[in-house]
């Protein structure tokens, strides 16, 4: 990456340049520019310049996704700049016959469309530009032709196939101009003119919505189609491709088929970049959670919350998922009782894959909207942080008290039954003959297996185990609590929040016992996504 | 397909499209080539996503929204009751589902303004409290979080708490609604386990327990009280 990030002057034949990289850039690279310029021109502030980043964006991120940006070749690219050239020229009134000997297609369009399009019908070699002159004229000459724009189009790409020109105008057409109804006969007609590994990418945003609004038979039978008429597939394309469909797939499609879909997908993992491989880890996390972690959404109105969010996020188009994401954690910052409740420490679940799950969505939807923690006010978060010290050190010794209790009981307990007791009530039963030598001998013999058996072995484990038992059930009656108060009054990033309390701590010499605490908070689910949820609120 | 359905246009109209439609480059800005074309031929997406200047004008929308809410908040209590619950009704959370949440809040805090000083005149309520209440319903979280907590750390000992809890009684009661709003802050303060006034607190241990002796202890003293007795017959023997 360079430092030209937010050129605006490299808006929109140098999306590159706007954002900062080389070709081969890498999609993380992309997203961290990105979430930059989100930053400095949020949606709320600048929705003009923030509709600009984000389509220069979504065009990058696809074509790096489906590793396309490679084949924008530069006489390509020539070719389209020479058009955009030419008509500037003309826009700004200067008469291009200057410069240019001959007048260009789109000129002699303008001037007289009927004869251009007869001309250009004609022609038995027609360039990129030729198709999209067509395409714009047909609207107007051929008005009683259906899919006559997409039509000309698709016969370009059938024979300038993978022209960027051509491609990026059948994506948007695909997008937002092709009804989900006759979805299914579009996408057949652009197989059979476009049989390559590009149809995959033209064609992924109509499937997606094809998913979203029709039955799954209806996805499935039309995919299994248009793949018949593919050649010269390139795998990588088509794995991507069913990376990003699998997103919806998974919530409509029957088990089976995902589970096929999703084991093929992760034993071909090795053959798409990084961030394709971490989309991939995602579904694979939704598929685990859909699968397990779904029956435990019972009543708990905050797991259904939350539960929609992810099936809104993967589902819906990233407008409403952003929408739905921020409702829902702008209510679960609000009640932590209500997370504390759905996530329980002491019985509670393995909740690993949700916790991940949530993260991936807030972050993302965080750099998409631009929503962040304010900045922070150090005197108001340094006392937030000592009053909670001051709480978490009151019952932390109370704590303590009851784990040396434990020790001694386990230990001295143990000691005093096997060692002491039996010779004593030897003496007590017997109280005569030669008991003395009996007793030494059991004493040292109890006391061998006391120290080298019962105690490493068994006491020291069952200890461990019962104070980790206690320890747990303070952090869920004690400072879980006081922990979730904090996060929601201290107002900044849990990790900074955190890493507050524990300087806090140390300045005063207890950073021992606040780091056991701590340590607890990293595996409590409710609280990482109760933390994060904090940036959301309105 | 929406070709079918595009509208019929004169020939200058046409010919301002073709120009627009040429000057743009369709490998960086097809969108704007497509968005032309829709506006053009009267056309709308069929995705349902805005074109780009409706989106810019949601967003506009929804800053100014934002401010608008953070004016209300300022002037809840000040502002004519019939003024305010109107400002509420009129802001569209269809369109900004982000701000469902404040909005819905502010409205039924609204609706309940008048129960307020009802609540301050009920007998034993705890002032503080309602103060601290009054204002955490209609702050945005960040400031409300801090005077929450704030207030708890003020409950200096039990007797404090329990007024508190008192209080919140009544509000659970007679005023569900109200306590609807803060249900986590008075959740909170219900299971407070508050110190224990200056001078009680505990000291780690360092203080005077009566340990728990449990069924085993107390047959090991009852055969040590027998082994003594027995030593002691057998040494009067």
């Amino acid at each position: 990456m360079n430092e030209q990030l937010g050129d605006w002057d490299c808006l929109p034949h140098d999306p590159l340049g706007f954002f900062g990289l080389q070709r081969g850039f890498d999609r993380k690279d992309l997203k961290r520019a990105y979430g930059k310029l989100i930053r400095q021109y949020k949606p709320e502030t600048h929705p003009q310049q923030f509709q600009r980043i984000r389509q220069a964006y979504e065009q990058l991120e696809s074509l790096n996704r489906y590793g396309a940006e490679q084949q924008m070749a530069q006489t390509q690219r020539s070719a389209w700049e020479s058009v955009l050239a030419a008509e500037k020229e003309l826009v700004a009134g200067q008469p291009a016959e200057i410069k240019r000997p001959r007048r260009s297609v789109t000129e002699l369009a303008i001037a007289d469309p009927v004869d251009t399009f007869r001309r250009l019908k004609k022609r038995e070699i027609r360039t990129p530009q030729d198709y999209f002159v067509m395409a714009v004229l047909a609207d107007v000459l051929e008005r009683d032709q259906p899919h006559r724009f997409l039509r000309y189009l698709l016969a370009g790409l059938k024979e300038h196939a993978g022209d960027p020109g051509l491609t990026q105008l059948v994506v948007e057409y695909m997008r937002g101009d092709v009804p989900t109804k006759i979805a299914p006969n579009v996408l057949l007609a652009t197989a059979k003119a476009c049989p390559t590994a590009a149809f995959y990418r033209i064609t992924e945003p109509l499937w997606e919505r094809l998913l979203r609004d029709e039955a799954f038979e209806t996805f499935q039978q039309t995919l299994r189609q248009c793949e018949s008429h593919l050649k010269r597939v390139d795998p990588r394309s088509k794995l991507v491709f069913y990376i990003r469909v699998m997103r919806i797939a998974i919530w409509k499609a029957p088990k089976k088929w995902v589970d096929e879909v999703l084991s093929k997908l992760e034993s071909e993992a090795a053959d798409v970049d990084a961030s394709s491989e971490a989309d991939l880890e995602f579904i694979s996390l939704v598929h685990g959670y859909q699968a397990e972690d779904r029956q435990r959404i019972d009543d708990s109105t905050t797991r259904r919350r939350i539960d929609r969010m992810i099936q809104d996020y993967c589902t819906g188009d990233w407008q409403a998922a952003a929408a739905t994401v921020t409702q829902v954690l702008d209510e679960v910052a609000r009640d932590g009782h209500g997370m504390m409740a759905a996530f329980p420490i002491v019985r509670g679940a393995d909740e690993h894959r949700l916790v991940m799950i949530c993260m991936i969505i807030a972050s993302d939807i965080a750099s998409q909207t631009g929503a962040d923690f304010d900045e922070v006010d150090e005197r108001k978060s340094n006392r937030q942080a000592s009053a909670a010290l001051s709480d978490l050190r009151e019952s932390l010794n109370s704590v303590g008290s009851r784990i040396a209790w434990l020790e001694r009981r386990y230990y001295w307990g143990s000691f005093v039954l096997l060692v002491l007791v039996p010779p004593l009530m030897l003496v007590g039963v017997l109280a005569s003959g030669n008991w003395g030598a009996l007793t030494c001998l059991w004493g040292a013999g109890a006391a061998a297996v006391y120290f080298f058996l019962l105690k490493p072995k068994y006491l020291v484990p069952k200890t461990e185990e019962k104070t980790q038992h206690i320890l747990l059930q303070s952090y869920e009656t004690r400072w879980r609590s006081r922990l979730f108060r904090y996060i929601q009054s201290c107002g900044e990033r849990p990790g900074a929040a955190f890493a507050r309390l524990h300087a806090i701590s140390e300045k005063n010499g207890e950073s021992g016992w606040m780091g056991l605490v701590l340590s607890f908070v990293h595996s409590d689910p409710a609280l990482t996504i109760f933390g994060r949820a904090q940036a959301f609120v309105a | 397909m929406t070709d079918s359905g595009t509208k019929a246009i004169d020939p200058g109209e046409y010919r301002e499209y073709l120009k627009g439609a040429f000057a743009f480059n369709p490998m960086w800005q097809s969108k704007e080539v497509l968005d032309l074309r829709r506006k053009t031929f009267g056309l709308s997406r069929v995705d349902g996503d805005d074109a780009t200047e409706d989106v810019a004008a949601r967003r506009e929308k929804s800053h100014a929204v934002r401010q608008h809410l953070r004016q209300l908040q300022n002037h809840f209590w000040t502002m004519p009751l019939d003024q305010l619950q109107r400002s509420l009704l009129n802001i569209d959370v269809q369109q900004m589902p982000e701000l469902a949440p404040v909005v819905k809040r502010l409205r039924t805090a609204a609706a309940c303004r008048g129960e307020f000083p009802k609540l301050a005149s009920v007998r034993g309520m705890d002032m503080a409290l309602f103060n601290a209440f009054r204002r955490i319903v209609v702050l945005p979280p960040a400031e409300a979080g801090y005077i929450r907590e704030q207030f708890i750390q003020s409950l200096y000992n039990r007797a404090r708490v329990k007024d508190v809890r008192r209080a919140i009684r009544v509000i659970k009661t007679d005023y569900s609604i109200l306590y609807g709003l803060e249900r986590d802050f008075f959740s909170t303060l219900e299971n407070l386990k508050r110190p224990r006034a200056v001078g009680q607190a505990s000291q780690g241990g360092g203080g005077f327990e009566l340990p728990e002796i449990g069924w085993f202890g107390w047959i090991l003293i009852v055969i040590v009280i027998r082994v003594i007795v027995r030593l002691m017959m057998s040494a009067g023997n």
